[in-house]
C-alpha cells in the first residue's frame, strides 16, 4: 500500500467525487456498451445472448449502415474543409482595426451559445417551404422555384444540415484562431513590412505557419462536432429526423435509431463504436501530420 | 513593487490556510458530506414501503363490474353484509402518463370538463401526478423505463406497437386477479382490443379510436357540381376538376416520415393490399403487387394534386392551418378535422366526411386505425387504484366527453369512444358529431389494420423511408418497395425468433360485427346532403 504524504491524501479526497462522476457515467458506459456489442441485447429484453463479434460482422452487409458512413464522411470533409477556413477568414477579419469590432465579436458568441436544437428549429422554421419567411424572401427574388424545400430534397438535405452545423461550429473556429492572432509576434510582421512583403506573403510566410498549432486544433475539434452527438445529433433530429428516405442518416443518428425506437442495443453499441474509431483515426492522422511537418 | 509583491503574497497566504485551518475546512466539508449522506439514507430507509397493492381476488372480481366497465348495469341482488365501522382509505399518489396529443386527458380540453380534477374530486383520497410527453417520444421513455426496471408510473398510456414489444413490462389483467367481464369485452372495438391485449391476456382498458376518413370542403365540391367520390378513380376526377393552384390545392395530407405509414396503409388497402401475409410468421410483405401500386398512386397523387411542401408535413397535424383557410378541397385524416365547420374563422364551413374510396372492381373502400389505452406497468406501486382509475377513464361519461372535446386543432386530437355502446350516446347524435360517428362507423366496415406488432416501430421506418425514396424520385416505387421488403426481412427474423408470431389481426373479428356497424348507423340521425353510399 503506497503511502501518501497529507497533501496528496488532501487532494484525492478533494478529487474523488470528480473520480466517482466519471466511472458512473463515462467509463462504466463505454465498458458496458462495449460489453453490449458482443451481445444480442435489447431494451424490452436486457438478457444478453452472447454473439461474438457478430455485430461488428454485420456491419459489413449492412446497406444502411454504409450509406450513413459515406453520409458522415461527407459530412465530416465539408464541415472541416469550409468550416476550418471559414473560421480563419472570420478571425483575420476580426483582428483587424474597425468601427464596431467590439460589438461583432460579442454577435459572433450568438451562434455558438446557441443550443443545438433551437439553432435546428430556427433554420427548419426559416427555410419550411410553406412558411418560413427566408424561402418566402427567395422566392419572391425568383432564386428559389415555389415551396422549394432544401431539407425535403434528397439531394441537397444532408448539404442543408452541414450549413446550420457551420453556421454554429464557424465562430468557434474564429475564436480560437483569434485568441492565436493575438499572440502573433509583431516584430515578425513588422520586419515582413520593412522587407516590402505583401499582405498575402506576410499571411503565407508569418502568420500561416504560426497558425499552424490552431489550425490542426481546429480541424480535430472539427471532426469531433461533425461526428458527435452534441451538435451534429440534435440538428438531424431537430430538422430532417434522418430523412427524406435515409438521404440526412449519420453514423450517431443510425446508432441511436437502432438502439432506442429500433430496439436493437447491441447493434447500435457496435455502431457507435464504429463513431468513435473514426473520431480517434481521424485525430491521429491529422496529429501524426501536424507532427511530421513540424 | 514591492507593495504589489506584499498584495500577491497576501492573497496566496487566504489561498493556502495553515495546516490547522485547512484540516478544520476538511472536516467540516467531510462532516457536511456524511451528514447529507447519512441522513439521505435514512430518509430512504423511512420512506413508505414500495409493496405492490394487489387486491384479493374476490374484491377486484366485484370491482371490475362496477359502473364504468358495464355497459348496461343490471344490478343483482347481493346479501347484505353486516355494517362494519369503516375507515377512511389512506391518501395515496398515482402517477398517470399520458400523451400531447389528446389535451383533454391531462385536463385542458376544450369545453373544460376536467376528467382529472373530477376523479380527485369524486376520491379525496387520491392525489394523480399527471406526466406527458409528446407522441413521438412516449416510445422512448417507455422503453428506457421498462429496461432500467424502475417505479414511474402507475397507470400509463400504451398501444398496440409498445405494448406487444414490452409486454413483459405490463400487468396482465390476470395476474392482479381480475376478469374483464365478457359483454365488456364484446363491447370494446376490435381495433382498440388491440392496445391493450396480447396473446390471450388483457392489460388494460382502451382510451381512444379513430380512423381515417376522406374529408372534402363541401362547398367546393358543390360548387363544381360534384358528388363525392365511390371509387379511387372518381376521386381523381374530383381532384382534377377542383384543382387550382396555388389558390386551392385538390389534396393535402403530410406525407413526412414518422407519419407516413398511415396514408400508405390507406392507399395499401383502397388497393385491395395487406401488409402482412396470413403465414406462421405473419411476414411484412411492402413489395407484393397491391403495396407497389399503392406508392405509385401515392406518387401520382402529391405530383398532380398537392403542395409540393406536404413532404415536409407531419400527417395532417401540420397541414390543419391551410385545411382551415381552405387552401385543400380534401383531406385525408382522422375526422376530428371536421371539426372546422364550429369555428366561425374557418373559410371551410361545410365538410363532407366519409370512406377514403378504394379502387373501381378491388375493394369500396379501406383505410387505417389508430387506438391507444393505458396499462398498468410491471412497477406500479398502486396497482389496484390504477386498475380504478383506468376504468373510469373507460367509462362512458369520460368517453362522452372526450370526443365531445375535439376540435380542428392538434391539441385537440380527440377521436370516438372505444366501446360500441357510447357511441349512440345522444350528445354524439348532434351535429357535427353525427357526421364524425358515422364516417368512423362506416370505414370500421372495411380492412383498417395498422399492423401493430413488436418491432412495428422498424418496419415503419423502413417502410416510410422507401416510400419517400419514391415520392422524392430517388428510385422507383418499385425499387423502393423491394428494398422495404429486403429490410423487413432482416427485422422479421429478429422479431420472429423473440415473440414467435401470433400477432393479433383485429380484421376478421372486426368483420363479425358489421350487422351491428348497420345498426349503429341507423340509430345515428343524419340529413340530406350528408347522406352518402356506403
Amino acid at each position: 500500500m503506497p503511502r501518501f504524504n497529507r497533501e496528496v491524501r488532501d487532494a484525492l479526497k478533494f478529487l474523488l467525487p470528480f473520480f466517482v462522476f466519471l466511472g458512473v457515467f463515462t467509463v462504466y458506459p463505454i465498458i458496458a456498451s462495449f460489453y453490449y456489442t458482443l451481445n444480442d441485447i435489447t431494451l424490452s429484453h436486457l438478457k444478453p445472448e452472447f454473439i461474438g463479434i457478430d455485430n461488428y460482422a454485420k456491419l459489413f452487409s449492412d446497406k444502411l449502415f454504409r450509406q450513413a458512413l459515406t453520409q458522415t464522411l461527407l459530412y465530416l470533409a465539408f464541415h472541416t474543409a469550409v468550416g476550418v477556413p471559414l473560421g480563419l477568414g472570420i478571425a483575420l477579419l476580426l483582428n483587424e482595426e474597425f468601427r464596431g469590432r467590439s460589438f461583432a465579436r460579442a454577435c459572433l458568441l450568438i451562434p455558438w451559445s446557441t443550443p443545438p436544437i433551437v439553432a435546428a428549429l430556427t433554420f427548419f422554421i426559416s427555410l419550411n417551404p410553406s412558411f418560413g419567411p427566408i424561402t418566402y424572401a427567395l422566392e419572391q427574388s425568383g432564386i428559389f422555384p415555389f415551396q422549394f424545400s432544401i431539407f425535403g430534397d434528397p439531394d441537397l438535405a444532408l448539404f442543408g444540415l452541414a450549413v446550420v452545423s457551420l453556421w454554429k461550429s464557424a465562430p468557434l473556429f474564429a475564436f480560437i484562431f483569434l485568441s492565436a492572432l493575438q499572440n502573433l509576434p509583431i516584430e515578425a510582421v513588422e520586419s515582413a513590412k520593412v522587407y516590402g512583403a505583401s499582405s498575402f506573403m506576410i499571411f503565407r510566410k508569418v502568420t500561416l505557419p504560426f497558425l499552424k498549432p490552431t489550425l490542426a486544433v481546429n480541424c480535430i475539434l472539427s471532426g469531433i462536432l461533425a461526428l458527435s452527438g452534441t451538435q451534429a445529433f440534435d440538428i438531424v433530429v431537430g430538422i430532417t429526423g434522418g430523412g427524406p428516405g435515409y438521404h440526412t442518416y449519420m453514423l450517431y443518428y443510425l446508432g441511436y435509431m437502432t438502439a432506442f425506437p429500433w430496439n436493437d442495443l447491441g447493434y447500435g453499441s457496435t455502431i457507435s463504436y464504429i463513431v468513435t474509431i473514426i473520431a480517434v483515426v481521424f485525430a491521429t492522422v491529422l496529429l501524426k501530420l501536424w507532427y511530421k511537418r513540424a | 513593487m514591492s507593495r504589489k509583491s506584499e498584495e500577491g503574497k497576501g492573497s496566496i497566504k487566504r489561498l493556502d490556510p495553515p495546516e490547522e485551518e485547512r484540516r478544520k475546512y476538511l472536516k467540516t466539508v467531510g462532516g457536511l458530506v456524511v451528514g447529507l449522506a447519512v441522513g439521505g439514507a435514512a430518509g430512504w430507509l423511512s420512506r413508505a414501503p414500495e409493496t405492490v397493492e394487489v387486491p384479493g381476488p374476490t374484491t377486484t372480481v366485484t370491482k371490475t363490474v362496477t359502473a364504468p366497465i358495464t355497459p348496461t348495469p343490471t344490478p343483482t341482488p347481493t346479501p347484505t353484509p353486516t355494517p362494519t365501522p369503516t375507515t377512511p382509505p389512506a391518501p395515496l399518489e398515482l402517477n398517470f402518463y399520458t400523451t400531447g396529443h389528446s389535451g383533454f386527458y391531462y385536463d385542458v380540453g376544450r369545453l373544460g370538463w376536467k376528467p382529472i380534477a373530477r376523479y380527485m374530486e369524486q376520491n379525496p383520497h387520491i392525489k394523480i401526478n399527471t406526466f406527458v410527453d409528446s407522441f413521438f417520444d412516449v416510445y422512448t421513455k417507455e422503453a428506457t423505463v421498462f429496461a432500467a426496471g424502475v417505479y414511474a408510473w402507475d397507470a400509463a398510456y400504451t398501444w398496440g406497437a409498445i405494448l406487444a414489444e414490452f409486454s413483459e413490462h405490463w400487468t396482465p389483467l390476470d395476474e392482479m386477479g381480475i376478469e374483464l367481464p365478457k359483454e365488456v369485452q364484446d363491447d370494446i372495438v376490435p381495433y382498440s382490443k388491440n392496445a391493450v391485449y396480447w396473446k390471450g391476456h388483457w392489460y388494460g382498458l382502451p382510451r381512444m379510436l379513430e380512423i381515417f376518413n376522406l374529408m372534402a370542403d363541401a362547398d367546393a365540391l358543390d360548387a363544381e357540381g360534384l358528388t363525392f367520390p365511390t371509387s379511387y378513380e372518381e376521386f381523381l376526377e374530383c381532384c382534377e376538376a377542383v384543382h387550382d393552384p396555388p389558390r386551392r390545392y385538390a389534396f393535402g395530407v403530410g406525407l413526412k416520415e414518422g407519419y407516413l405509414t398511415p396514408p400508405y396503409l390507406c392507399f395499401l388497402h383502397g388497393n385491395g393490399g395487406s401488409l402482412w401475409k396470413d403465414d406462421a410468421m405473419q411476414t411484412v410483405v411492402p413489395d407484393s403487387r397491391e403495396s407497389i401500386r399503392a406508392v405509385e398512386d401515392m406518387v401520382y397523387v402529391y405530383e398532380n394534386y398537392m403542395p409540393p411542401a406536404a413532404i415536409e408535413k407531419i400527417a395532417f397535424v401540420e397541414a390543419c392551418v391551410e385545411w382551415w383557410r381552405g387552401e385543400y378541397v380534401f383531406g385525408l385524416f382522422y375526422p376530428w378535422i371536421t371539426m372546422v365547420v364550429t369555428d366561425p374563422e374557418s373559410k371551410v364551413k361545410r365538410v363532407y366526411p366519409w370512406l377514403w374510396p378504394g379502387k373501381k372492381g378491388v375493394v369500396r373502400s379501406g383505410s387505417e386505425v389508430a387506438c391507444e389505452g393505458y396499462c398498468i406497468p410491471k412497477t406500479a406501486i398502486h396497482k389496484g387504484a390504477a386498475w380504478d382509475f383506468i376504468q373510469y377513464l373507460n367509462s362512458r361519461e369520460v368517453q362522452v366527453q372526450m370526443s365531445l372535446n375535439m376540435f380542428w386543432k392538434q391539441e385537440n386530437e380527440e377521436p370516438i369512444p372505444t366501446r360500441w355502446s357510447y357511441m349512440t350516446d345522444d350528445r354524439l347524435k348532434e351535429y357535427p358529431y353525427n357526421l364524425i360517428m358515422r364516417a368512423s362507423l362506416a370505414a370500421l366496415k372495411y380492412k383498417a389494420n395498422r399492423y401493430e406488432r413488436p418491432h412495428y416501430m422498424a418496419y415503419a421506418g423502413a417502410i416510410e423511408a422507401e416510400v419517400m425514396n419514391a415520392l422524392t424520385r430517388k428510385k422507383t416505387p418499385e425499387d423502393a418497395m423491394k428494398d422495404a421488403r429486403e429490410r423487413c426481412d432482416e427485422i422479421l427474423e429478429k422479431e420472429y425468433a423473440t415473440y414467435g408470431g401470433g400477432y393479433y389481426d383485429p380484421w376478421p373479428d372486426t368483420q363479425k360485427y358489421s350487422s351491428r356497424i348497420d345498426d349503429l348507423l341507423k340509430q345515428i340521425p343524419v340529413e340530406e346532403p350528408y347522406i352518402f353510399p356506403e
